[in-house]
């Protein structure tokens, strides 16, 4: 038996020898309470089989057409037109939000709760949230103007949002955020909200980041992973339903609505870490994890059509119980890079990130050989660097080349809690 | 004490019946919300809710081998209630237990006891939620699902994070020299 089943064994044992305790004191108090309470007659109490959704039918009215109103309404739509575009045409471009961009800054959290804003030519860096909180997890918007991170304060984190140069410090959201509500954290394509996982609501929900709007739930029973908005207008995300058979993939429009299944997973076909679907930068692909042959320890990418049609097909076919994880598309879209994991031997062996190109070419190992604790990384903006930091304590950022898979260093003072490279506008 | 007959018994409104159910069952509740909400007065609060909503809506309950698990839901629900609803605390109670019996081997104890309640003070109430249920109170995950009203896909999912994630923390103290497991990925069973 190995010393991880043997826990799980041993887990419930452990935790009875942890929390049981006698007879709580307050027991008389409940026993007092009650008896001076009546029951609820049977009859009040309807066998819990009616559905706990509520269906809300719209109304269709019939109205005839105020021309007048359209017509002064289209005028001054089109006057406004006129005036915004001498606005925009004024103001710095901004990259879209998917695809190629111009590389900017390299914003990196230390171990001790700070953010910087580093040069990765350089390795000089700026500093852009230092202060007795404890900030973590920095990431640009997509436009490249602001830079959310989290804040840790008591009970969870604050999600705060500050222009990109670390001025106008705002939290934004109501409760704070918990642990496991930091996955899948991610901008919306048009960099004026976030979008958050609640896993104790188990849905997910927008944050406005002007503050002028309330937090607004998109899906029920439902978790998004990075990269859920679809290329190129982002008018689409992607998200995960777990059932009780399984879990499927949905799209949905952006603000939550016309949900509609996409693929459905049997449980045996779902690795531990989920599906973490993730689009093509062009948004006509979709890559997935999927157990091969129902094996828990081998994970691969698979790529299918963005519409569902046609079969998928697995990324790689290295060899070996392999579980492939972390999927991350480059800029242009002509590779995939990922983490992964040898399980052949039985004991599960980090390997180098791996690197494969779409067109059928050789399979890459990318930077240095890593520890047990896995590793974060992610492309430049302009798609020729692969950047990485392992998650051993200690250690620095690496830029590696993807077409070779070697690396040099990049070492920012005391990198330790995410990083995030700015889009620029080419 | 035979629980079925107590169930009957409360059902149709013996209240000593419902305080031997409560003598029954508080301990195991009481370290239940202790686990999810890691706050001893929130534990209690959530206790004594749920034994008075249990005492309130009992009639309603229709097999009473089904009390068990009504009663877990009842409990665990208010958990989740109050860990959503309350202030903010400036500490966050460990669990400890500061009076283990003397004849057992203290220090190795509550080393172990210290490493779990690190563990679960990583997890957020949701996770440590399908913990407790399933692991503190022995419920099968279909139960733990419909207790918590979540499919089962995503009872398994939480509990496979709590578990790698409780495992890293434990584990890796328990074996020096040899490297944590990964969180995420790698193997699985």
């Amino acid at each position: 038996m190995t010393s991880r089943s043997r826990f799980e064994q041993e887990l419930p044992d452990l935790l009875a020898d942890l929390l049981i305790e006698p007879i709580p004191y307050y027991r008389d108090s409940v026993v007092q309470q009650t008896a001076h309470m009546r029951q609820r007659p049977a009859w009040t109490l309807p066998e819990r089989w009616i559905p706990m959704s509520v269906i809300t039918l719209g109304r269709m009215t019939g109205r005839t057409v105020p021309w007048r109103t359209v017509g002064l309404l289209a005028l001054l739509a089109a006057l406004l037109a006129v005036g915004l575009a001498a606005y925009v045409g004024s103001r710095p471009r901004v990259p879209a939000p998917f695809g190629l961009a111009a590389n900017g800054s390299f914003a990196y959290a230390t171990s001790a709760g700070d953010i910087y804003a580093g040069d990765p030519i350089t390795g000089k860096s700026v500093a852009i949230a230092t202060g007795p909180e404890f900030d973590s997890a920095p990431m640009y918007s997509p436009d490249g103007r602001q830079l959310a991170f989290l804040r840790t304060t008591t009970g969870g984190y604050d999600l705060v949002v500050a222009a990109a140069d670390g001025s106008n410090v705002r939290a934004i959201g109501q409760a704070p955020l918990l642990e496991a509500d930091k996955w899948g954290i991610q901008w919306t394509p048009d960099s004026s909200g976030i979008v958050v996982n609640s896993f104790t609501n188990d849905d997910v929900r927008r944050y406005d980041v002007s503050g002028k709007t309330a937090p607004r739930i998109l899906v029920t029973n439902a978790h998004v992973d990075p990269g859920a908005f679809r290329p190129p207008l982002g008018d689409q995300f992607v998200f995960i339903r777990d059932s009780t058979d399984g879990s499927s993939l949905f799209v949905a429009d952006a603000d939550g609505s016309g949900p509609r299944e996409l693929l459905h997973f049997a449980t045996g076909d779902v690795a531990g870490d989920g599906l973490r679907p993730s689009w093509s930068p062009d948004g006509t692909r979709l890559a997935f994890l999927k157990l091969r042959g129902g094996d828990a320890n081998q994970a691969r990418i698979d790529i299918m059509a963005a519409d569902g049609t046609g079969s998928a097909h697995e990324l790689t076919n290295e060899p070996g119980l392999v579980y492939e994880n972390h999927i991350k598309w480059s800029p242009d879209g002509t590779r995939i890079a990922f983490q992964r994991w040898d399980n052949s031997s039985g004991q599960a062996r980090i390997m180098p990130l791996g690197i494969q190109p779409l067109d059928g070419g050789s399979l890459v190992d990318a930077g240095p050989d890593l520890g047990a604790y896995g590793t974060e990384f992610g492309w430049s903006p302009d798609g020729s660097i692969l950047w990485e930091i392992p998650g051993e304590p200690g250690s620095h950022h690496v830029l590696i080349d993807p077409q070779r898979g070697t690396w040099k260093d990049l070492v920012f003072p005391d990198p330790g809690g995410g990083s995030s490279w700015q889009r620029l506008a080419r | 004490m035979d629980q079925h007959g107590l169930v009957e018994r409360a059902k149709r409104g013996d209240h000593d019946a419902f305080a031997d159910l409560v003598d029954l069952t508080i301990a195991r509740l009481d370290a239940t919300a202790r686990l999810v909400l890691r706050d001893r007065d929130l534990a209690r609060d959530a206790v004594q809710e749920a034994l008075i909503r249990a005492w309130r809506d009992l009639p309603g309950l229709r097999d009473p081998d089904r009390f068990d698990a009504w009663l877990h839901r009842l409990t665990v629900n208010a958990c989740l209630d109050l860990a959503r609803h309350r202030r903010r605390r400036p500490v966050e109670v460990e669990l400890i237990p500061t009076d283990a019996p003397a004849t057992r081997d203290l220090s190795h104890d509550l080393a172990q006891h210290d490493l779990l309640d690190r563990a679960l003070r990583d997890l957020d109430p949701a996770h440590r939620a399908v913990v407790a249920l399933h692991y503190l109170l022995g419920m099968p995950l279909q139960e733990v699902a419909g207790a918590l009203d979540i499919p089962i896909g995503t009872v398994k999912s939480r509990l496979h994070y709590s578990l790698a994630s409780m495992r890293a923390t434990v584990l890796a103290d328990r074996e020096p020299g040899q490297a944590p497991e990964p969180v995420r990925g790698g193997q699985l069973a």
